[in-house]
């Protein structure tokens, strides 16, 4: 039987399952299980059945910061997915310059986000920052980044790019590194130009790719707390509030621990649903 | 052989019994940790049986760390607690009164005695245990540019030319003189706050809970119309639109010149007194229909552990760091906080933190009781976060002020209804 095992390399998996079992599934088990009760982490929880669930239905900003989270979804993903692309064609190939903006653009993802999300803070300030200082100098309007709801979102969705781009860069030139030359001598010898070849060769075989640059910007969105705690605090009113930071203020500023596991409930099925049909849909192409 | 297992026995026994007995204290960092750092320096030549190691919890994990931690039951020895939160960890608290005369000579009544009124309430619960020591006290009072005042010809209470507070209308009729005598863009900077926003209601004689703790914002027509004002302020310059939409700090503004006062208070001393090319001095808040203060800080309490000799060596350290004339002083002098105790003046050395101390200790007297009782409360410590963003919200024009009005109305009965009852 062990013998069997071994020889199967089921025994070398185990470890790994004890260990996202114990991290990983037993905790989704447990949230599912907690959003049954009221529990502010200091009395016992108390069993109240659906009602966090009810209560949910009938507030409008746990709806609100889904809304912001899609909102986020559609800004911020395409730019966090063409960015990278686009920096990973100009960088892939291996020479001194490309080295160094690589480990340049890298930068920003080895910072802690909190740090780097407050000198943004700075930057963008509407009275003080040296983004509108800038603008000043060269005559042009200052821009309210951070007091205005639609700027705000703009704002966040740069500073996210800003954060996320070394990374998901970085996976681009693995990928493309892994292209082999022969597809491109082909396509020239067809008499390809630029864009046939990266609309016809790259891009198709960038397939997976692209599908886990997807994914991590989609999962990093739906986790993302941060950069929007630090920068905006969800404002101005509640226009970047989204959904982790809403969960986070309930369950940790009113301590209304069982209510935010039901919304982490909600929130994990909506961003399974988005991120599965998304990779379907990019598997399609 | 035998004296091999007596001398082993020797061995492990000694640091039993002669060791250092161990306490562990959670602290917020920065200036928090200098002072302790430094009182316990003291302490370790008075009682050098006694290590504390400090560990910083980051602020805005404090609290939720400590619930985390008294419901795994493996709390601190020692720990600092803000003043919304005090409340609710009464219960898990030492009693300290039964250590007072031994460790102070002093009677736990005249202890409590000692302190201001409002901190008072805050140490002693409703059986009369004293469940903390204060550390650091803070109270909200203005902050104004020196020389934007000088600049407009401009006397401010009560060093700077003028003995008696501002009642509302002179500090707007104020703000606005000395906002265009400088040409600044702005007059007034204000963090956002809920403590903040209770203040400038309270002292124009609107009460956001009533000493019922009922809210009473939606039913009181003036609180509507001080709203207004309120937001009017920053459609009209008068205060920074940043700090209130978009949670910038205010002594950015500030310090940087674009605001002549700081709706600000004692704990800002340290900060304010870095800045060497501008002059800052602490003014009385406006008085109106109350004049009052709202205080705060953090409070300094030893947990039930269950080990009695680390809970007598922590209650003792407690009383020790928190008393007038020993650690406290040497806690206060670090951090250039203000005391909590009446008629206890320390010597800091500078005349900007003698005046705090004067400003925020007249405040201190000056608070009528039913603010700090309200304010003792789980349901405001509960409805601050709301009332934050909704009226955030209505500064930056996203909502209107009857619906923000409405949604705090909710928010008020749900905390209610969780709490099970006003409290």
């Amino acid at each position: 039987m062990i013998r069997k095992l071994v020889r199967s390399r089921f025994l070398f998996v185990v470890p790994s399952l004890i260990f996202l079992a114990i991290f990983v599934l037993f905790p989704i088990i447990d949230i599912f299980r907690m959003s049954f009760y009221q529990w502010d982490l200091l009395t016992p929880p108390m069993f109240v059945g659906f009602e966090n669930f009810r209560m949910m239905l009938d507030d409008k900003w746990f709806w609100n910061s889904i809304l912001v989270s899609l909102k986020l979804l559609v800004v911020s993903v395409p730019l966090t997915f063409f960015v990278p692309l686009g920096l990973a064609l100009a960088l892939y190939k291996e020479t001194t310059s490309s080295k160094i903006l690589r480990a340049l653009f890298y930068w920003p993802y080895m910072m802690p986000a909190i740090a780097g999300t407050t000198m943004w803070k700075w930057i963008l300030s509407y009275d003080l920052g040296i983004l509108n200082y800038i603008m000043k100098t060269l005559g042009f309007k200052p821009v309210a980044w951070l007091l205005k709801p639609t700027p705000a979102l703009v704002a966040v969705s740069l500073v996210r790019l800003w954060g996320l781009t070394g990374l998901l860069m970085m996976m681009f030139i693995t990928g493309l590194q892994n292209i082999s030359s022969e597809y491109y001598e082909a396509a020239m010898i067809d008499g390809a130009n630029k864009w046939q070849i990266f609309w016809h060769v790259t891009f198709p075989l960038l397939k997976n790719t692209n599908v886990l640059v997807l994914t991590t910007s989609i999962a990093h969105l739906f986790r993302d707390f941060a950069v929007i705690y630090a920068l905006t605090g969800g404002g101005p009113g509640y226009s970047t509030m989204v959904t982790p930071l809403y969960i986070y203020n309930s369950a940790f500023t009113q301590f209304r621990i069982g209510y935010a596991y039901a919304m982490s409930v909600v929130f994990l099925l909506i961003s399974l649903v988005i991120t599965v049909f998304s990779i379907r849909a990019r598997e399609a192409r | 052989m035998k004296r091999w297992w007596t001398f082993l026995v020797v061995l492990l026994a000694v640091p039993l019994v002669f060791g250092a007995i161990k306490l562990t204290l959670w602290c917020g960092g920065g200036t928090e940790r200098q002072g302790l750092e430094a009182a316990i320096a003291e302490y370790k030549k008075i009682r050098p049986d006694v290590e504390i190691e400090l560990i910083d919890v980051p602020y805005a994990q404090f609290d939720q760390k400590l619930r985390l931690a008294i419901l795994s039951g493996n709390v601190p020895d020692l720990a600092t607690i803000t003043y919304p939160y005090a409340p609710g960890y009464m219960k898990y608290m030492l009693d300290l009164s039964l250590y007072v005369k031994e460790v102070l000579g002093i009677t736990p009544q005249e202890f409590a005695n000692s302190m201001y009124d409002v901190v008072k309430m805050r140490v002693v619960d409703e059986k009369g245990a004293i469940r903390y020591v204060p550390l650091h006290f803070t109270m909200q009072c203005l902050w104004v540019n020196v020389d934007y005042f000088k600049k407009a010809g401009i006397p401010y209470p009560p060093f700077g030319g003028r003995t008696e507070p501002w009642t509302w209308e002179e500090f707007m009729d104020v703000l606005k003189k000395v906002k265009a005598a400088n040409n600044i863009p702005y007059a007034l900077s204000m963090q956002r706050t809920a403590e903040r926003l209770f203040a400038y209601l309270a002292i124009r004689g609107v009460k956001t809970l009533d000493e019922q703790l009922n809210f009473t914002l939606d039913r009181d027509p003036k609180a509507k119309q001080l709203l207004q004002d309120f937001v009017n302020m920053f459609k009209e310059n008068i205060m920074v639109p940043a700090e209130w939409i978009a949670a910038q700090d205010p002594n950015m503004a500030f310090t940087g010149g674009l605001t002549a006062v700081l709706w600000g208070g004692s704990w800002n001393t340290l900060d304010l007194l870095k800045v060497t090319d501008k002059k800052f001095a602490p003014a009385y808040l406006p008085k109106d229909v109350y004049w009052l203060s709202l205080e705060g800080g953090r409070l300094f309490g030893a947990f039930k552990t269950g080990n009695k000799t680390r809970e007598k060596a922590a209650a003792e350290f407690a009383l020790w760091v928190g008393w007038k004339g020993k650690g406290y002083d040497i806690y206060l002098k670090t951090t250039y906080h203000m005391s909590a105790y009446k008629n206890h003046r320390v010597d800091y050395g500078n005349p900007i933190v003698d005046q705090v101390q004067e400003v925020c200790g007249k405040l201190a007297e000056a608070t009528p009781k039913w603010v700090a009782d309200v304010r003792n409360s789980e349901i405001w410590s509960r409805l601050q976060t709301p009332i934050n963003n909704q009226m955030s919200a209505v500064v930056a024009g996203q909502m209107s002020l009857d619906e923000a009005l409405k949604n705090l109305r909710n928010e008020y009965e749900r905390i209610v209804k969780e709490l099970g009852g006003k409290r």
